[in-house]
């Protein structure tokens, strides 16, 4: 079934760049979750590239 | 007092990715389920860091988030007992020594283990109780998060309950435990993405650690509220001695609960070998050593931040009021979307429990047997739906007797103690019997609910609830104990070759030998990482002695 580590990841850097583009636009607070979100999501859609199952 | 959020636009917009994610999980999953197998435990194929985070996720409810930063105003730092002594011991017991006896055995269920070791009887006897109390904690669970959803966002109570359970039984249906499952692990990632700014962002206000240490000395706590040991022969508090918290909490309701609840054995059993199932509640064990900081460390910080506690200040309220306070829109979205996934979560693992229980324990092992697989699978599905309406119809009998759903849910944590009980002698003495078995359990369930009925009428009288847990699931266990033995001299045991597999030193002949290249590793060793995680606990121990 669908590697769960891409919907993770996928959710995830979509979070983030909402986030981003939100705390760009006012909140420090929704930029750095955002980032962090974002950088969490790329490494799990990473993982599930390089080892697939 | 109800708190209310300010949620605007942007945080809807994150709710409503989150459940499209969801229910996309669901459709997806359902391509993949041709057996009941597939449907019941996905298949025994996933890896253990899936399962483990699974087990994990399936007792992280929201009711267990808002219940713990509650117990982090009103305890402070003693909270944690939950977590480091009530939790990890247990669940790397049940992944060292329990898990081989579960998976090994090729048991579906709890209760089917109980069959295959006992006999019919006492399958049925766990089978019907924890069915009940499945439907009942999820009808609970429900209520919960229709009280959260019409205080914080202003929706009327039966449209969350009815929102929510179509949400549920829509990926449970489609995905069966898979789908459970790998929404567990989303919500857990995003619960953490909503809590730890806030933790974060809380600290910062408070001043920091020794900020926020200075300031819980000036509360009604005082020093006692930023220590676990140090007042537990004394005042504290818990008002809990230590002995109470090591063999109640630490042994009889933790061993209890974490080893012998299906909800959450289930995890475990769906993992993809011997070795990743006794990992799941090992790896799981890291991230729960951790949890507090994300749930009492809040508490404690709403504490200091607002006041009015136990009197005008609902306790439950601590976190809703931090993400008031401290999240702006956006953040606050994804905080509200992992309060509503840990509420489904925790409703879908009672359903995906009850959905397997019913099936294979009560109807294929007592009403119809012999059929073929996908009339199971249907029942299966249909158990589903049925489960998730009893679930409804619970919510709306708890709105209208608050009081008598608690008294429920409060009674339902006693029963894993007898269980426990019959277990642990079950695994270990071959010369139990079967009828020793039924009569135990029954017995010890039996004296759960009066010593639960007698503290609530007031015959007998334990100070706190918390002390009345403790004594109510240890009169259990005794009893259960004394009652297996007794029966298990004037019956006959069954002949030791049906029993390999299924007590302790009689191993199975002819089981295979299923590891996987990779597992002999050191970090995939369940006694090497179990052992980390117990001296983890105690090491963090230290740290707030």
């Amino acid at each position: 079934m669908t590697d769960i580590r891409l919907v993770i990841g996928g959710l995830f850097l979509l979070y983030g760049v909402i986030l981003i583009v939100a705390g760009l636009a006012g909140e420090a607070v929704n930029l750095w979750t955002g980032l962090a979100m974002a950088v969490f999501g790329g490494a799990f859609v990473v993982w599930s590239r390089v080892r697939r199952i | 007092m109800a708190v209310r959020l300010d949620v605007n636009l942007l945080d809807y917009a994150l709710i409503a990715i989150y459940f499209a994610t969801v229910l996309g999980i669901g459709l997806a999953a359902r391509k993949h389920i041709s057996s009941s197998l597939d449907f019941f435990l996905a298949g025994r194929g996933l890896p253990a860091w899936v399962t483990g985070l699974a087990f994990l996720s399936a007792n992280l409810g929201a009711i267990e988030i808002l219940g713990m930063a509650a117990n982090g105003v009103q305890y402070g730092a003693m909270t944690v007992h939950y977590y480091w002594i009530g939790a990890v011991p247990a669940m790397v017991f049940l992944g060292i020594v329990m898990m081989p006896f579960y998976y090994r055995s090729k048991v579906r269920s709890v209760p089917e283990f109980l069959r295959r070791r006992f006999n019919g009887a006492t399958q049925l006897l766990n089978a019907i109780t924890f069915a009940v109390a499945q439907i009942l904690i999820a009808g609970v669970n429900l209520y919960a998060l229709a009280i959260v959803m019409e205080a914080l966002l202003g929706w009327p109570l039966p449209v969350s309950v009815v929102v929510s359970a179509v949400i549920v039984l829509a990926y449970i249906t489609l995905g069966g435990l898979s789908s459970a499952i790998y929404n567990e692990v989303l919500q857990f990632f995003v619960i953490l993405a909503g809590l730890i700014p806030l933790t974060v962002l809380g600290l910062i206000k408070v001043g920091g650690v020794s900020g926020l240490a200075d300031k819980v000395r000036q509360t009604s706590l005082g020093e006692g509220g930023l220590h676990t040991w140090a007042g537990t022969a004394g005042e504290n508090p818990m008002q809990a001695h230590w002995i109470g918290i090591v063999f109640g909490l630490g042994f009889v309701l933790s061993f209890g609960y974490w080893t012998t609840n299906f909800a959450e054995v289930q995890r475990a059993l769906s993992a993809r070998n011997t070795n990743a199932s006794r990992l799941t509640p090992i790896i799981a064990a890291y991230p729960k050593l951790l949890i507090p900081l994300v749930t009492v460390l809040p508490g404690m910080i709403a504490l200091v931040l607002f006041d009015g506690w136990g009197q005008g200040q609902d306790y439950n309220n601590a976190i809703p009021l931090l993400m008031r306070d401290l999240l702006p829109n956006g953040v606050l979205g994804v905080a509200v979307t992992g309060l509503l996934a840990s509420f489904m979560a925790g409703m879908a693992a009672n359903i995906s429990g009850f959905n397997t229980v019913f099936t294979n324990d009560i109807w294929q092992a007592h009403v119809r047997k012999d059929r073929d697989d996908g009339y199971y699978l249907r029942v299966g599905r249909i158990a589903t739906v049925a489960g998730v309406a009893l679930g409804v119809g619970t919510a709306f009998i708890a709105a209208g007797y608050t009081n008598i759903m608690n008294y429920l849910q409060a009674l339902f944590s006693f029963f894993n103690a007898p269980l426990f009980a019959t277990f642990i002698i079950g695994l270990f003495w071959r010369r139990m019997t079967p009828w020793a078995g039924f009569w135990g359990l029954l017995a010890g369930t039996v004296a759960a609910f009066v010593s639960y009925v007698a503290y609530k009428a007031g015959v007998l009288n334990f100070g706190t609830e918390l002390n009345a847990s403790f004594w109510g699931a240890g009169v259990a266990f005794v009893v259960d104990v004394i009652v297996s033995v007794a029966v298990t001299l004037v019956t006959t045991a069954r002949p030791t070759e049906e029993l390999r597999g299924l007590v302790y030193g009689l191993t199975a002949v002819d089981a295979e030998d299923d590891a996987l290249a990779g597992d002999a590793r050191w970090y995939r060793s369940p006694v090497l990482l179990g052992t980390g995680a117990i001296v983890l606990a105690a090491v963090m121990y230290g740290v707030i002695l």
